[in-house]
C-alpha cells in the first residue's frame, strides 16, 4: 500500500481525501465505508439553533441544479452530543476552530457564530 | 445509524419486465432487482434515475415508494403517475430496458406487534404507498379496514389488491359524491364506535391528514402518514427535502427521505 498520511498543520490524517462541508453526512455510512476517508468535514455548524430555508430548496434545469438550503443547523450543543463519543480527537479539533473561527467569523455570522469541524477519522 | 434506518443502501442496474398504462394518468412499472435490494420494509422508497427522453434529461433523480416488492421472485414494482418529465421519461421504459434505482431508502411504517385492527385510509397515488403495508399487516393476521378515496372509479388503484387482503375495504370517490371530508368523517367514527381501531395509517391527501389529525387526538389512536417531498440526494445529506412539523408546541424542519417519509400524524402538518 502506498502511504498516503497527509499532514495538516498538527493533524495527520491516513490519506488526503475527504469530502467538502456540507456534501457529506453520517446517513452515507450506509451507502459505503466511511472508515475509507481520511477525514470528514462536517456541514456548517452554528452556534445557535438555525431552521434553514423554506422550501423549494432545489431546482433542476437540464444537467444541472441549483440549490439554497439556508444553512441549517442544530446548534453547537446538538453537535458535541452527537459526536463527542466518536473519537477523543474531535474535542481539541472542535476548540481549535471555534477559536480560528471566532476571529474570522465572517459578517453574515457576526452574531451566530459558524465554525468548520474536520473531523479525524483513525 | 442515526435518526433513519440503518438498512444498507444500494445502487443497482435493474430490468425492465414490464411497464403497462394502468388507466389515463397512472403506469405499473415491474423490474428485475436483485434481491439484495429486496428487504424493504412497507412505506420506503426508491430513487430512480429516469432516463433521457427525447430533448429531456432529469438531473436529479425522483423518489418513488415500492408499491410491492418479492424477493423470491427478484421484483420490484412501482405505480406512479405520469406527472412531469421524469415520469415521463419513465413512462417511456420497455421490456428489457435497464433501469438504475438507490435504495431502499428512509424510515418505513411501523406495525405494533400488539395491533388488532388497524384502518388505512387512502387517496390518489397514496394507495400504492400503503400496499405493502396493507399486504404486511394481512401476514400478520391484523384485521383491516381500508378506505380508498380517488377522483373517479378508474382511479381507485389496486382495489382487487387490498379486496384480497381485507373483506372490509370502502371505495369512496368525488364522482360519486361520497368523498367529502364529513362523509369520511362519519364513516371512520362507525368503524371506531363498532370495533376499537388501535392504529391509523394514510398517505396522498393533506384534507384526509387533516381530518385524521382530530380523529386520533379525539380517540387517543397513533397514527402515521407517509409524505412527499421534491428531493435531491435522498439519503439526508443534502437538507434539500424538509417539511415542518409541531412538536411540543415548537415548529421541527425534518428531512422526509431520512427522518420519514413515514411520519407520526400528531406531528405532520397538512400542506
Amino acid at each position: 500500500m502506498v502511504d498516503l498520511t497527509t499532514n495538516i498543520g498538527d493533524l495527520v490524517l491516513k490519506n488526503p481525501i475527504m469530502p467538502a462541508s456540507g456534501t457529506f453526512s453520517d446517513e452515507l455510512a450506509n451507502v459505503f465505508n466511511i472508515g475509507k476517508l481520511g477525514a470528514h468535514v462536517a456541514k456548517t455548524i452554528t452556534e445557535e439553533i438555525r431552521s434553514g430555508n423554506p422550501t423549494p430548496r432545489v431546482s433542476e434545469s437540464g444537467n444541472n441544479m441549483l440549490n439554497s438550503i439556508g444553512i441549517p443547523s442544530k446548534g453547537i450543543e446538538n453537535f458535541k452530543k452527537k459526536y463527542y463519543h466518536y473519537t477523543q480527537s474531535i474535542k481539541f479539533h472542535l476548540l481549535q476552530a471555534f477559536q480560528l473561527l471566532q476571529q474570522i467569523a465572517s459578517p453574515i455570522f457576526a452574531k451566530k457564530l459558524a465554525f468548520q469541524v474536520l473531523m479525524q477519522l483513525k | 445509524m442515526v435518526n433513519g434506518s440503518s438498512n444498507k443502501i444500494y445502487e443497482v442496474n435493474t430490468k425492465v419486465i414490464s411497464n403497462t398504462l394502468v388507466n389515463n394518468n397512472y403506469k405499473h412499472l415491474i423490474l428485475s432487482a436483485p434481491s439484495k435490494v429486496l428487504d424493504i420494509q412497507p412505506g420506503q422508497f426508491f430513487h430512480l434515475k429516469c432516463p433521457n427522453f427525447e430533448d429531456t434529461i432529469s438531473f436529479l433523480r425522483r423518489p418513488m415508494s415500492v408499491y410491492q416488492y418479492n424477493k423470491q421472485q427478484r421484483k420490484i414494482e412501482f405505480l406512479y403517475k405520469i406527472q412531469g418529465k421524469g415520469t415521463m421519461a419513465m413512462s417511456s421504459l420497455k421490456h428489457s430496458d435497464y433501469f438504475n434505482i438507490v435504495g431502499p431508502l428512509g424510515k418505513g411504517f411501523e406495525l405494533n406487534k400488539n395491533y388488532k385492527n388497524i384502518l388505512i385510509v387512502a387517496r390518489g397515488v397514496g394507495l400504492a404507498t400503503l400496499a405493502p403495508l396493507a399486504n404486511l399487516a394481512f401476514e400478520k393476521k391484523i384485521n383491516l379496514t381500508i378506505i380508498c378515496s380517488a377522483r373517479s372509479k378508474e382511479y381507485l388503484m389496486s382495489l382487487e389488491l387490498f379486496e384480497s387482503l381485507s373483506s372490509s375495504v370502502f371505495t369512496i370517490t368525488d364522482d360519486d359524491n361520497t368523498s367529502s371530508v364529513d362523509n369520511l368523517n362519519r364513516l371512520i367514527n362507525q368503524f371506531i364506535k363498532n370495533k376499537k381501531v388501535d392504529a391509523i395509517f394514510t398517505c396522498g391527501s393533506s384534507r384526509i391528514l387533516k381530518l385524521l389529525k382530530d380523529i386520533c387526538e379525539q380517540y387517543n389512536i397513533p397514527g402515521q402518514v407517509a409524505l412527499e417531498q421534491q428531493m435531491a440526494c435522498g439519503i439526508g445529506m443534502c437538507f434539500c427535502c424538509v417539511k415542518p412539523f409541531r412538536i411540543n408546541g415548537k415548529i421541527v424542519q425534518k428531512r422526509v427521505c431520512n427522518e420519514g417519509p413515514v411520519f407520526n400524524i400528531s406531528e405532520a402538518l397538512p400542506w
